[in-house]
């Protein structure tokens, strides 16, 4: 038996019962374990036996559903498609069945595997392994977005490391970074044209089926991304960029294909941003964030703070229209109305959204410093 | 044997430091929009303020020595100060090296890295002035914009009254909770 074969077979052995268990792992619920384990080389399906690929991408695809149907994807596609919850169809679907139901395919490519194995490697190295300076470990991997399954299972992986409770680099976590699912999450959107690419390519046929799924999720994620915008002038900054860069990209996408169902993630994201005053704060929700800014730009010139407000009163100015294209739709026939349409009506309709509307719009004048409105 | 030279720097240079608030005019069509804006302007102009670039700009001088500027056609309110000041002030250090040259360089360096930091401070301090001088008169100029607005559209609201019909009755003053109010009955 030659090196060679005896390496591959050692790396086979290393695959199949150190990697694959990470790769089952890293598709569900449960928190990521830190294990010792040795590397794997990148690009090289020697290394991988018929069996592990086959468990792996099938862990890949039943992970990825299954991360859909925890947010209650199929069955909020239910109430979107029939304007109500039909208690039959509750049941949360993690098959294909579900997809191919919407007339599409989750596909998964060599890609998601890759990103796995990459992952894995993140951990080992995490664990201590030295980092090897060889071709076959690349710094950085740039996952394809391609594929709709690529997509969604390499945004989960670089979730899982990144909700991990051990250190990844931030390198590895870098390199899942141009996955346009996980700027949008972490509203990496700094140009206008970040947001134009996230739009396009998250609004597009093949991921439709996982709208009703990323629009809930989005909204979540983005709430939660909030908390932290006080931690520095750059993260505020970067946070307001994003938001304020994506909504005007969605709304005019919505515009001009008369989608506005696209809009339901800021009906999500206001009802949990605004809706803070409900749990009896003490101070208004809207003058603790401006205490809160107040304090992180106490040392700018006050031409400076205007421009950071300014920035920030782009999104929020967005929750009012929000109310003005619901005020629109309304005085459209029913008769006449998109689905689309009536999607983002009930939606709208669930939980009072007007005085919301009222006190985003308020606040805007407030940060745009509007004398008289 | 170490040698030490001593240095002193006088410090006197002028700092210069600006700032700037802008804040945006609403100003509703109760009236045809241009007949507003002159409505404006005519209150504005009872305010002390002066028309410039033909009535594009109306100016003048706030409490603080800042300038005020509404720009009548975006309807920005825009208040700006600029200050110079002089920083002046003496610094002295040592250098201490095995020959002269070398320790003149290092007490030269040690003077100059000091009177930057003089400056800095200058700098610093004139920029925080500034600022604290306009964030100080913020309230006043917008409790006076609050006011002209109001009487724009008190006579804005007159005008439109007297024109849909004969007034028959009209009260202007304050309510209870402090509010201005003003009523016109009009008969069509």
């Amino acid at each position: 038996m030659s090196r060679k074969t005896i390496s591959d077979n050692r790396l086979q052995e290393i695959a199949a019962f150190h990697m694959l268990p990470f790769g089952v792992d890293i598709f569900q619920n449960s928190p990521l374990q830190l294990r010792h384990s040795k590397p794997l080389p990148l690009g090289d399906p020697e290394v991988l036996t018929r069996e592990v690929v086959d468990a792996l991408a099938a862990s890949i695809e039943r992970g990825t559903l299954a991360f859909l149907s925890r947010q209650g994807a199929w069955q909020k596609r239910m109430v979107a498609d029939t304007g109500r919850d039909d208690p039959r169809h509750n049941q949360r679907g993690i098959g294909q069945e579900q997809w191919r139901g919407a007339g599409r395919r989750l596909a998964f490519s060599k890609h998601s595997i890759e990103s796995v194995i990459f992952a894995y490697n993140a951990m080992c190295f995490a664990s201590g392994m030295p980092v090897p300076k060889t071709r076959n470990y690349p710094k950085s991997v740039h996952p394809s977005t391609k594929l709709n399954g690529d997509l969604l299972a390499s945004h989960i992986v670089w979730k899982r490391l990144d909700d991990a409770n051990f250190r990844i680099a931030d390198v590895a976590l870098q390199s899942f970074g141009r996955n346009p699912l996980t700027r949008l999450v972490t509203l990496n959107m700094p140009e206008e044209e970040d947001a134009l690419a996230v739009v396009n390519r998250l609004f597009q046929d093949d991921l439709e089926p996982s709208w009703p799924w990323l629009t809930k999720y989005v909204a979540n994620y983005w709430s939660y991304q909030l908390l932290s915008r006080w931690e520095s002038l750059d993260r505020f900054d970067k946070l307001n960029r994003g938001l304020a860069h994506f909504g005007e990209a969605l709304f005019t996408l919505a515009e001009q294909r008369s989608r506005k169902d696209y809009l339901l993630v800021f009906i999500e994201f206001f009802r949990d941003v605004l809706a803070v005053q409900k749990n009896g704060a003490e101070i208004p929700y809207e003058k603790n964030q401006l205490n809160s800014f107040n304090k992180i730009a106490r040392q700018l010139k006050l031409s400076e703070r205007d421009s950071y407000r300014q920035m920030w009163s782009r999104w929020v100015d967005l929750c009012q229209r929000i109310r003005t294209e619901y005020e629109d739709i309304r005085q459209i026939h029913p008769i006449d109305r998109e689905a689309g349409d009536k999607v983002f009506m009930s939606t709208y309709e669930q939980e009072p959204f007007a005085e919301i509307a009222h006190r985003a719009h308020v606040f805007s004048n407030t940060l745009r410093g509007v004398i008289g409105a | 044997m170490s040698l030490a030279y001593r240095v002193s720097l006088k410090v006197c240079e002028v700092v210069s430091a600006d700032d700037k608030t802008v804040h945006q005019l609403d100003l509703r069509d109760v009236l045809p929009e241009d007949e507003m804006k002159d409505l404006l302007r005519a209150r504005l102009v009872e305010q002390g303020f002066e028309e410039e670039e033909e009535g594009k700009k109306l100016v003048k001088e706030g409490a603080s020595g800042e300038m005020i500027t509404v720009d009548m056609e975006s309807l920005e309110l825009t208040a700006e100060l600029e200050v110079e000041k002089t920083v002046s002030g003496k610094v002295d250090s040592w250098g201490d090296a095995e020959t002269r040259a070398a320790a003149k360089r290092q007490a030269e360096n040690r003077a100059q890295q000091q009177a930057n930091a003089l400056l800095e401070r200058g700098q610093k301090d004139a920029q925080s002035d500034v600022s604290s001088r306009l964030a100080a008169g913020e309230s006043d100029r917008l409790e006076e914009m609050n006011q002209v607005l109001q009487d724009v559209y008190s006579e804005a609201l007159k005008r439109k009254a007297r024109r849909l019909g004969d007034v028959v009755e009209e009260y202007e003053g304050t309510n209870e909770a402090g509010e201005y109010e003003l009523v016109i009955k009009i008969e069509v």
